[in-house]
């Protein structure tokens, strides 16, 4: 057991070095939206999710828009559903007392490193959850020091501050996408995202947009599958 | 602490219950998932189409210098795989563009 955490620690620190630099942003805008270092450091332990997090702190303002965050967060980790089916054959033996304990730590990135090295040999859920150590230790270093030197920039807009998380999620919806496939609902999410951030108030654009080419790529899915039968 | 403080708390603690969920539930329902094809395909295609509907209105309000740097980015994280790389290309056009144009 021991040896597998150590294993699955150190096959992340590559990618947990990447999550720094992400996690260095987050702090950095956490401190200009006003989200103060504890809330950060809750958000960091208890919901532990880099994008879920990105969004809340966007979206962060008084009032809170309490309901429009739940759903976002809810929408946007809904992929955690598939990743923790993934990991079954991995769990595999393990008591009900151990999976819902190890299953906190679970990241993309070390849930990745796990599934390729899950096909090379056998190991146990203490790889992933050093994975998850090992990480959730990067992130609570960075995003915290992003947050306490956050106040070195003095002119957000100029820095274009606010532009950071549009870029990382561009560059997040760039590795998204698959093909042709990705067209047609992806043209669809973005113009209902637009019409609702024009017609409808509050943060309802994200949840509407993302449901609504989620579904088209669905219904897509189905028919072509159709087809081909 | 305030009312501001009591909520933002509130909902930092609801995020986490939600998320832990969907991650243990997932492990739990297993393999019972994949075996509806539609809804597998919706939970796949949801991270893109969410984060397109987030970025979309934004772009748009920055204007042609905002499209610029958002198709730089998504071309750059695509052929190099690193979200780094394109970060600072995007950027640089932002700042480029709202500090000396």
């Amino acid at each position: 057991m021991k040896s597998n955490f150590i294993k699955g620690f150190s096959a992340t620190i590559p990618v947990a070095l990447s999550v720094c630099a992400y996690g260095l942003v987050l702090g950095v805008l956490a401190y200009s939206k006003g989200v103060t270092f504890i809330e950060l450091l809750l958000m960091d332990v208890i919901t532990f999710a880099g994008s879920a997090q990105l969004l809340m702190v966007e979206l962060w303002k008084d009032p809170l828009p309490f309901t429009e965050m739940l759903f976002a967060v809810f929408a946007i980790n809904l992929r955690y559903l598939l990743i923790g089916a993934s990991l079954t054959p991995l769990f595999k033996g393990s008591s009900l007392f151990e999976k819902a304990a190890l299953m906190h730590l679970v990241a993309d990135e070390n849930w990745a490193v796990t599934m390729a090295r899950l096909k090379k040999e056998k190991i146990n859920p203490y790889f992933l959850f050093g994975g998850g150590i090992c990480l959730v230790i990067c992130w609570l270093i960075s995003t915290l020091a992003g947050h306490t030197f956050g106040f070195i920039i003095s002119d957000p807009y100029s820095a274009g501050l606010d532009f950071v998380i549009i870029i990382i999620f561009t560059a997040l919806v760039a590795s998204f996408y698959d093909g042709k496939d990705s067209v047609l609902p992806w043209v669809v999410a973005a113009i209902f995202a637009y019409l609702s951030f024009v017609f409808i108030p509050g943060k309802w654009y994200i949840v509407i947009g993302g449901i609504t080419g989620a579904l088209i790529y669905s219904i897509q899915k189905h028919f072509r599958g159709v087809e081909s039968e | 602490m305030n009312d501001f403080d009591m909520l933002a708390i509130t909902l930092i603690i609801l995020a986490g219950v939600i998320t832990y969920s969907l991650r243990f539930g997932g492990l739990l329902v297993g393999n019972m998932l994949s075996k509806h094809k539609f809804i597998e395909n919706l939970i796949k295609a949801l991270p893109g189409t969410l984060l397109l509907s987030f970025i979309v209105p934004s772009i748009v309000s920055e204007g042609v210098s905002g499209a610029i740097s958002a198709l730089a980015a998504g071309l750059i994280a695509k052929k190099t795989n690193n979200v780094l790389i394109a970060l600072v290309a995007g950027m640089a056009i932002i700042i480029l563009f709202r500090n000396f144009l």
